[in-house]
């Protein structure tokens, strides 16, 4: 099957036949990150930056290239491929313009590009102050090792890290875009 | 007047006598602690440091110790709740995570997911009195009401173990959903109710013929079941949805989907029969759900990342 960037077949199927391959959540603990930025533009123009399954590859600077059907179904997937060629699989969970948000998870998660294990995801832009927004991020998610005492690339500091320098640059450029 | 020395001793020995109503001890996982919400007033009164990742809990029925399991610690830690001191750290294993009460209290059995066993301690002496080889990673614990059964969710072998505590064997192992995760009983101890993560199901098992009688599809990740007799009715958590799934046990149907916070985990019954607490990992907050209405009555702000997993609500 041809993959097209952005949007192309449908692979919506591909990420049903992924379901059985969730993760077992192990046995460390779930982590947390949420992240929160103020941005100077109106909650509509920035949900237009992001609402896009895979605008990520527009706003995000670690995203070198997105596939996806461009749908925003639940069990749409997008392949998110990194500057380093480092490749993962996420899946769209629920897309919401009214509320302007969306969560999605990893389905194939790729320790060399992410280390993490199971990851599921939210980001979700609300009315701010004086007419602008407040864009949040939030990610629970397990470390990549799943038994006790883990390298250190594989601990919770590399996950919890990872996932800290993926949101603040993410919304950094979101904020940019937004606020041009 | 002559005041018998029973009855003294009685009231010697009563704490809940003269004292507020029940407390809930919510651990949080991320914060290090637990928050202790005096249910009356619907207000977190302390907070105690313990452990580094605390999740699993449960309480003596004589409502004088906090047991709080730490897989990341490899640590069951001791409170003494009358003065919400931690005063015993207890080394167990690899990664205890569920805990169970005896329900007179002289013992309690802790599930080790790396290790694949089941350990019984002594309330008291806190030494472990027996180890059951169980299932690959055991994840859930509920003791029959009469004290004489253990049940055990073996989440990566999706099955339920159940040992007879007369004669320390494990007795019988069913299939059950996949990846079962929390346990809990009918308070008649007539059913087993187990979460399925992965199925997003809920498996009814008949606790005399130890045979699975139902399945019934709630939401994603459904985590810790809770029955409330009252209204003859299971409660589910579903992590990934937000929401408590509510099953007509008569029916065995799904009725309703209540929308609580990100991620529910941990859920109790109070001892008013009617409300449950929901603790919700994702927001940091508890849920107060009515049993009757299916109506969120409050919401409690507690610490990061609680977990709850376990019977967390206790006179004092």
């Amino acid at each position: 099957m041809r993959k097209f960037v952005t949007r192309g077949l449908t692979l919506g199927l591909v990420g049903l036949l992924l379901i059985p391959a969730l993760a077992t959540a192990h046995g460390p603990s779930r982590l947390k990150v949420m992240k929160e930025v103020e941005i100077d533009a109106s909650p509509e123009k920035v949900w237009a930056v992001i609402s896009e399954f895979c605008s990520i590859q527009d706003w995000h600077p670690a995203i070198a290239k997105c596939e996806s059907d461009g749908s925003h179904e639940k069990g749409t997937t997008r392949v998110l491929t990194l500057e380093n060629g480092e490749s993962f699989t996420e899946e769209m969970l629920k897309h919401n313009d009214e509320e302007m948000l969306y969560a999605y998870r990893i389905t194939e998660p790729n320790h060399d590009a992410v280390p993490v294990g199971t990851y599921g995801s939210t980001i979700d832009v609300n009315a701010g102050e004086n007419g602008g927004s407040v864009l949040s991020w939030k990610g629970f998610f397990y470390r990549a090792y799943p038994n006790n005492d883990p390298p250190p690339e594989l601990s919770d500091e590399a996950a919890e890290n990872a996932i800290i320098n993926i949101y603040d640059s993410g919304m950094a450029s979101i904020k940019e875009l937004a606020e041009q | 007047m002559r005041i018998s020395p029973v009855l003294v001793f009685i009231l010697l020995c009563w704490p809940s006598i003269g004292q507020s109503a029940p407390f809930a001890y919510i651990t949080n996982q991320i914060g290090g602690s637990v928050s202790v919400i005096d249910t009356e007033t619907g207000q977190v009164t302390d907070t105690i440091e313990v452990g580094s990742k605390p999740a699993g809990v449960a309480v003596t029925p004589d409502n004088r110790r906090l047991f709080v399991t730490d897989p990341e610690a490899r640590s069951v830690f001791v409170i003494d709740i009358e003065n919400l001191e931690l005063i015993d750290t207890l080394q167990l294993g690899e990664g205890p995570l569920a805990i169970a009460m005896q329900p007179d209290g002289s013992r309690f059995y802790v599930a080790d997911w790396y290790e694949d066993v089941v350990r019984m301690i002594d309330s008291e002496t806190l030494t472990t009195l027996k180890t059951f080889s169980v299932g690959a990673s055991p994840s859930g614990l509920a003791v029959h009401p009469d004290g004489g059964s253990l049940y055990v969710s073996n989440r990566d072998d999706n099955t339920l173990s159940l040992i007879d505590l007369e004669t320390d064997q494990v007795e019988a192992t069913i299939e059950v959903g996949t990846a079962p995760f929390g346990v809990s009983m009918a308070v008649d101890g007539s059913q087993i109710y187990v979460a399925n993560v992965q199925t997003s199901d809920v498996s009814i098992v008949d606790s005399r013929e130890f045979e699975l009688t139902a399945t019934v599809t709630v939401g994603l990740f459904p985590y810790v079941t809770q029955q409330v007799p009252g209204v003859n009715r299971l409660f589910v958590t579903n992590q990934r949805d937000g929401t408590v799934a509510v099953i007509d046990l008569e029916s065995q149907d799904k009725i309703a989907d209540i929308e609580v916070g990100s991620y529910p985990e941990g859920m109790n019954l109070h001892p008013d029969g009617k409300t449950l607490y929901v603790s919700n990992w994702g927001d940091n907050s508890v849920s107060l759900i009515d049993s009757e209405t299916l109506e969120v009555t409050g919401t409690i702000n507690v610490g990061d990342g609680p977990r709850a997993y376990g019977p967390f609500i206790a006179p004092r």
